[in-house]
């Protein structure tokens, strides 16, 4: 079966900087995989290739074996970063994801019956019925990122992207949007996510890709969370410990410690500039 | 007319943040309305073709990384305004009709330039129904709405189009100082009023209609320009609103403080 998505050997420059190069992905129907690596490594330029928003340097982007084109048969839902987005914009949760909806055309300016019960059933299906006619931002970051989700689920796209879910978010909003995607593949659904959190890769995403400026590995995250493969996607010590099948990932400590780094450290409510503030230390 | 229209579009360009377009594309039009002037040729003719050319060409000069919005608005229309300048100062002939197009008069408007603004309202209105959505789209989430199938191309080309239409339309009453103030303050005293779009854009269209039609009457009876008066009015709303956002903010943080401590 040929893949809904493929990139080959595909690269993006922007003069003489090269952001990515090397890549090569491709994503089937009723994927889910996620784009692993640290802040600045190419993530959300990857994201935009396949999006369409970016275009290649080199190499080729395909849609079902096609090469990509405006107005193909393929379509993406986008939930991008949440602090990316002006949460004073005023609109209400049902206004924000009728903007979702792809209709045959821009007539008439206002939901109909048929966009309303279909902003009503994606709601409801998310959980999130009761915030119809909040405005977005009186909403919690767990709930922004459900609305952002519905919006982009409200046209049944081919393909769910979404750029880093969980940051910003605190641990039960982490786990619950993480179980809320899990779901949605469960139902068919393609997923494409960026996320530099490892260990939520490593629990709950059955595909990881890691990313620093090129394709470092790709594949389950039994098989790809490896110390040697971590180290070079963050570029850091990184130790991997595995417990009872789960895989876990914390940064090494350093050599120095934090009183050998810093010998005379400032104490909680001391007075600037006196003796009395190093009496407190010692 | 010329109030129900700034009104409408004021709402899409203070969301974008794009305040300083309406101040910019106006200078610009300014250019193209003294060469007109100066060659003779049809004012709406020659400043409509040089307003939409800027729009434009702003639109397409900010989409590159390098040159933000502000830069692009910035280069091409004070460019404008200067070649503007720089042809009354060479013609040595400050007439009144310059001054009109400057600060705006209400007398020197005709039918025929009634008939255009109510033919720029007509469509406006139409486009402003038809792109109402992906419009809305745009203007929350660019990117986005073009990942989810928005045109966000030729969205843009339309507003850069019925923005510069509105700017041409209203130089005679408004003048080119002083349009910008008129595209912005219904907007931004409507934001502070809502959190809902569409109350918004009623609410400012209501404001820029009622003060545009009192202020035109204000003008006539004290003997000012009419773009000032208009101006002047809406200025007294916002205060009015903004020292009433004020008190009713500071309200609403002694009624938590008062809860937080009851609890």
């Amino acid at each position: 079966m040929e893949p809904q998505v493929e990139l080959r050997d595909v690269a993006i420059r922007y003069g003489t900087k090269t952001v990515l190069e090397g890549v090569n992905i491709h994503v089937h129907q009723g994927q889910f995989l996620a784009l692993l690596g640290p802040n600045g490594s190419g993530k959300t330029t990857l994201l935009k290739l396949l999006l369409g928003v970016l275009q290649p340097s080199s190499g080729t982007v395909s849609h079902d074996g096609q090469p990509a084109r405006r107005g193909s048969e393929l379509h993406y839902g986008y939930v991008p970063q949440i602090e990316d987005v002006d949460w004073s914009f005023p609109a209400t949760v049902r206004q924000v994801v009728w903007m979702g909806l792809r209709r045959a055309g821009f007539w008439p300016p206002w939901p109909t019956r048929g966009d309303s019960e279909r902003i009503e059933s994606i709601l409801e299906r998310l959980e999130i019925p009761h915030l119809v006619d909040r405005h977005i931002g009186e909403l919690s970051g767990g709930q922004q990122q459900r609305v952002f989700i519905a919006r982009a689920l409200v046209s049944d796209p081919s393909i769910l992207v979404l750029d880093e879910p969980t940051s910003d978010v605190d641990v039960y909003n982490t786990e619950n949007i993480l179980h809320l995607l899990a779901e949605l593949n469960r139902t068919g659904q393609t997923i494409i996510m960026s996320t530099h959190d490892v260990n939520a890769a490593a629990t709950h995403l059955p595909w990881v890709v890691c990313v620093n400026r090129t394709i470092v590995a790709q594949g389950p995250p039994e098989a790809i969370l490896q110390k040697e493969i971590l180290d070079r996607t963050y570029q850091a010590d990184l130790v991997v410990l595995r417990q009872n099948g789960q895989v876990f990932v914390y940064e090494a400590p350093h050599s120095h410690t934090w009183t050998e780094l810093h010998p005379k450290p400032v104490a909680a409510h001391a007075p600037f500039d006196t003796e009395a503030g190093e009496d407190l230390v010692h | 007319m010329v109030g129900a229209m700034c009104g409408a579009l004021g709402v899409y360009i203070v969301l974008q943040g794009m305040s300083y377009i309406g101040h910019g594309l106006a200078h610009a039009v300014f250019g193209g309305a003294v060469v007109a002037f100066m060659a003779r040729w049809n004012f709406y003719l020659g400043a409509g073709i040089w307003g939409v050319l800027s729009a434009l060409w702003i639109n397409s000069l900010s989409r590159r990384p390098e040159i933000k919005a502000d830069a692009a608005i910035g280069i091409i229309t004070t460019a404008s305004f200067a070649l503007g300048v720089a042809l009354i100062s060479r013609a040595r002939s400050y007439t009144p009709s310059v001054e009109a197009m400057l600060f705006g008069n209400i007398l020197g408007v005709d039918i025929a330039d009634l008939l255009v603004v109510a033919g720029v309202l007509v469509a406006s209105t139409i486009l402003l129904l038809v792109y109402y959505r992906p419009l809305l789209f745009h203007t929350f989430d660019s990117e986005v709405a073009q990942v989810q199938g928005v045109p966000t191309g030729r969205v843009s080309v339309v507003f850069a189009f019925l923005l510069a239409a509105v700017i041409i339309s209203s130089m005679q009453v408004l003048g080119v100082t002083l349009i910008s103030a008129v595209l912005i303050m219904p907007a931004t005293i409507a934001r502070m009023l809502t959190v809902s779009f569409g109350r918004m854009m009623v609410l400012s269209i209501l404001l820029g209609s009622v003060s545009a039609g009192l202020g035109i009457y204000i003008s006539f009876y004290l003997d000012i320009a009419s773009g000032a008066s208009i101006i002047l009015l809406q200025t007294a709303v916002f205060l009015i609103v903004l020292a009433w956002a004020s008190l009713r903010q500071r309200g609403l943080h002694t009624s938590r403080l008062l809860k937080n401590a009851a609890g």
